[in-house]
């Protein structure tokens, strides 16, 4: 009884302890915060380079890309845990990109099947007006009129069918989502999740004019061949999209959906080895959407065109040999295979890279130029070897800076029992054993160590869950930024708390404020009383 | 003051009614051949020299003496708070005496001046050399020097730290239970008042008297009993006059009141012998005098033992009998 009364009294009156309660709770949140964001982040890199890509990868050997594809995808589709749909050929190219000459850049060029790409990986959710913004209104369950105009939950033209202009316009305040308007969402995510295209969102008019508009000069011909100018999904950064400092995107203006593209790519000689600069291919898009992945080195210099397209334009297609002889064969850069979760994803991988070999072989074609398998994580291995190595490194640092508060609470405790010896012979002298005297101060490091770690766990919880906001705040009132998106990958900082890591690190804090202790409450329960009470 | 008519609780006495005839032939307390010196530096003081003392149920002895005469000494030996040398203590016939402790020598060279800079050089160098050792493992720079120095140097700090311990271990292990018996003894069968009245300052006067009750139950008994245990407290208090100083912290309170709440917890247990270290050393006469009356009471009134140390030759006179300490021998004193 005696021994929480005076840990209770002790913790109370002798404000010295109240240091080593804040040394305990600092260095809990230093920790948790340091262990939330780097693991966070590690947890985003390892998601999003999931979504990016299919689980097991094959990829060519050098940029002409590799042949038969059509027929080891057959094969591999036939797997266990694979099934139909999920192999997909990819494109993976450089070119040079002019936006309505506004603004030119070499982008990474990826040829997407947009109607099977779903199947592999999280692409179709990356998109802007045909999924995100959909997801985004039915979670915030409002939306003004013009929004609704936009979503298209009210009729996108006028009496006179000329299209609503939603940008910059006087709107009403949002009102909640009926259930029916909902159902519409509902419909249209799924619709989008499930067949992404590459349709243009307005009418062929519409771009005839924008361009007379940048052009007045035109001749009729080219203004009539906008019509026929493919689709093109661009990464945010390719645009300008970006967050503000507040976290928001901004830069969606509805003009960027109604500038001309010109992507300028260079065709590969499957038999030469250089690239042929006189092979290039200069083609006109339209773009169509906007994918934000979250990974930043995606979002700002790629850009996604049809898949049938780009192996044109790459001369990747089959092609009728001169002499009639026969054709050749059809050739992509990637084959990306979704697999079903349950099923190990390395075995998946021999498998696949067996049926590549004995595809070439039965082809008759150099084994050197045989394909790469890898899985996901291999071909990432770079990235997230060295997040792994920085989130190790980061969190032994922290961990090393929190053996100091052990000490402190070791140095503040010793203080405390040569403080309080007199009152530890007291104790002694009406009845206290030395196990008694000890549990005083082992309890006394206990409670400082709980109510320590607990605090600490509550301000690193706002911390962390409101990180970004804090993030954009301190970046607006001392002008600087701390998580710099190019070298982070992401654009938002990650804001979740593992409960386990949580648990682990309170009940170390706890531990190691109480191990401090002990020394101290050693030395206190050994104490002679009668020393004890003569002492000065 | 209202120190009259003290009746405090008094159920041991009561209890052991029937063979309280035969206890009152017998010593309630006895030391036999009690030895004790110090170790002064080099030289060694011997405070103590076969001291021997009866003390009967219900008596009030004085121990009288010069400073520094072993008066104290005696008195915590007899109090369960020291050790003896040699000699025994006896507490209603049963050998309390505790041995000091076994491996206790070990300490002396063990913390000795270069025990002690080698330990703190291990300490400071085991780890920074274990962790050189890994790192040049990392980097695969197989090195034997820096292998060997960390064994050694690890080994030298283990293996000080186990000769260390392990005594203190065995120590603490084997003297636990002689430990235990005496603190009971201390909180359930002894009271002590002290020269310097020795309250917590973080406790306030309720709770300071209070305390060896709070070291006698654990928490559920003690809430169990907690009304009866404050109805107790702030009776003893009130028949000490200081039932209107409940609340209040001991820097707050007079030499004397403080003496009183000193007393008042020394019998909040009911002890069966009171210890009175110099009870009055710190106050002034008139105070001292009142001190002294209820101790008288206490004695008169419920029979109370009481063992009191004391220089003042006028003090020790109140008691029914005296004894000197003098070179570290005890000798009656005829009373006139």
């Amino acid at each position: 009884m005696y021994k929480l009364h005076l840990i209770l009294k002790y913790l109370r009156k002798r404000r010295i302890a109240w240091v080593s309660l804040a040394a305990v709770m600092l260095c809990t949140t230093m920790v948790l915060v340091v262990i939330s964001v780097m693991g966070g982040w590690l947890r985003m890199f390892r998601s999003s380079f999931q979504g990016l890509s299919g689980e097991v990868i094959v990829s060519a050997r050098h940029p002409s890309g590799f042949p038969y594809y059509q027929e080891m995808a057959d094969r591999i589709e036939k797997l266990p845990g694979v099934g139909t749909g999920k192999v997909v050929p990819v494109i993976r190219t450089f070119g040079l990109i002019n936006i309505g000459n506004l603004a030119g850049n070499a982008v990474q060029v990826f040829g997407y099947p947009l109607d099977q790409i779903g199947n592999v990986n999280k692409f179709p959710e990356s998109l802007w007006r045909q999924y995100q913004r959909y997801d985004e209104a039915l979670h915030r369950g409002t939306a003004t009129h013009l929004e609704r105009v936009a979503l298209g939950l009210l009729p996108q033209t006028d009496d006179n069918n000329r299209l609503i202009w939603t940008e910059g316009q006087p709107d009403a305040d949002p009102t909640p989502l009926s259930e029916a308007e909902k159902q519409i969402l509902r419909e249209k995510i799924q619709a989008g999740k499930r067949a992404p295209s590459f349709n243009k969102p307005l009418a062929t008019e519409q771009y005839r004019l924008a361009l007379k508009t940048m052009n007045p000069r035109a001749p009729q011909a080219f203004l009539n061949s906008a019509a026929d100018w493919q689709g093109m999904i661009a990464g945010v950064g390719v645009i300008e999209i970006d967050r503000d400092r507040w976290g928001a995107m901004t830069g969606r203006q509805q003009f960027k959906y109604e500038l001309p593209v010109k992507l300028t790519v260079l065709g590969i000689d499957p038999v030469g080895t250089g690239i042929d600069v006189s092979n290039k291919s200069e083609r006109s898009y339209w773009i169509v959407d906007d994918s934000h992945t979250g990974v930043w080195q995606y979002d700002s210099e790629s850009v996604y065109v049809p898949f049938d397209v780009l192996q044109r334009d790459l001369k990747m297609n089959s092609e009728v040999l001169a002499d009639q002889s026969g054709s050749t064969p059809a050739r992509t850069s990637e084959l990306h295979v979704g697999i079903d979760p349950k099923v190990d994803m390395d075995q998946v991988r021999d498998q696949v890279e067996k049926i590549v070999s004995e595809v070439y072989v039965e082809h008759g074609v150099l084994s050197s130029a045989v394909p790469r398998v890898q899985t996901w994580k291999q071909t990432q291995a770079m990235f997230l070897g060295a997040v792994e190595k920085e989130t190790a490194l980061v969190m032994f640092l922290f961990s090393l800076i929190s053996v100091v508060a052990v000490f402190l609470i070791f140095c503040i405790f010793y203080m405390i029992v040569v403080e309080k010896t007199r009152d530890i012979g007291i104790i002694k002298s009406v009845g206290a054993t030395s196990n008694g005297v000890m549990g005083i101060f082992v309890g006394y490091g206990l409670t400082i160590g709980i109510v320590g770690s607990l605090a600490g766990l509550a301000v690193a919880y706002v911390l962390v869950r409101y990180i970004n906001e804090i993030h954009a705040w301190l970046g607006a009132a001392l002008n600087i930024e701390i998580w710099n998106p190019r070298v982070y990958a992401f654009d938002k900082i990650p804001n979740e708390m593992d409960p386990l890591t949580v648990v682990v690190i309170v009940v170390i804090a706890i531990v190691a404020s109480t191990l401090g202790a002990v020394i101290p409450a050693i030395r206190a329960g050994n104490l002679n009383p009668i020393q004890a009470l003569r002492h000065e | 003051m209202v120190l009259g008519g003290i009746k405090f609780m008094s159920t041991k006495n009561e209890q052991t009614s029937t063979a309280a005839a035969d206890l009152a032939q017998q010593p309630i307390l006895r030391a036999q051949g009690v030895w004790r010196s110090f170790q002064m530096g080099d030289s060694e003081l011997q405070v103590l020299r076969d001291c021997n003392l009866q003390v009967r149920q219900g008596e009030f002895i004085a121990i009288e003496g010069r400073s520094g005469s072993g008066k104290s000494t005696l008195l915590h030996i007899l109090g369960a708070l020291d050790v003896a040398d040699q000699g025994s203590v006896f507490f209603q016939g049963q050998d309390y005496t505790r041995r000091p402790l076994r491996y206790g020598r070990v300490r002396s060279w063990l913390t000795g001046r270069l025990a002690l800079r080698l330990w703190v050089l291990m300490l400071l160098a085991a780890p920074v050399l274990v962790l050189v050792w890994y790192i040049r493992r990392n980097m695969q720079l197989h090195d034997q020097f820096f292998a060997i120095a960390a064994i050694v140097s690890s080994s030298i700090l283990v293996l000080l730290s186990l000769l260390h311990f392990i005594p203190r271990l065995w120590d603490w292990w084997a003297s636990a239970p002689e430990e235990r018996r005496a603190a009971r003894m201390r909180n359930e069968d002894f009271g002590f008042v002290f020269q310097f009245y020795h309250l917590l300052p973080e406790l306030d006067v309720l709770e300071n008297v209070l305390l060896p009750s709070m070291i006698q139950f654990s928490w559920l008994k003690y809430q169990a009993r907690r009304k009866d245990l404050r109805r107790q407290a702030k009776t003893v208090l009130t028949e000490l006059g200081l039932g209107h100083r409940l609340g209040h912290k001991p820097q707050q309170l007079s030499g004397g009141e403080r003496q009183r709440v000193a007393i008042a917890r020394a019998l909040m247990n009911n002890p069966r012998v009171l210890f009175a270290d110099e009870p009055t050393g710190n106050l002034d006469f008139e105070t001292g005098r009142q001190i002294m009356t209820v101790l008288e009471k206490l004695h008169q009134q419920r029979k109370q033992t009481i063992i009191m140390v004391t220089h003042d030759r006028a003090l020790a006179r109140t008691a029914d009998r005296v004894l000197v300490l003098e070179e570290g021998r005890l000798r009656t004193v005829q009373q006139s």
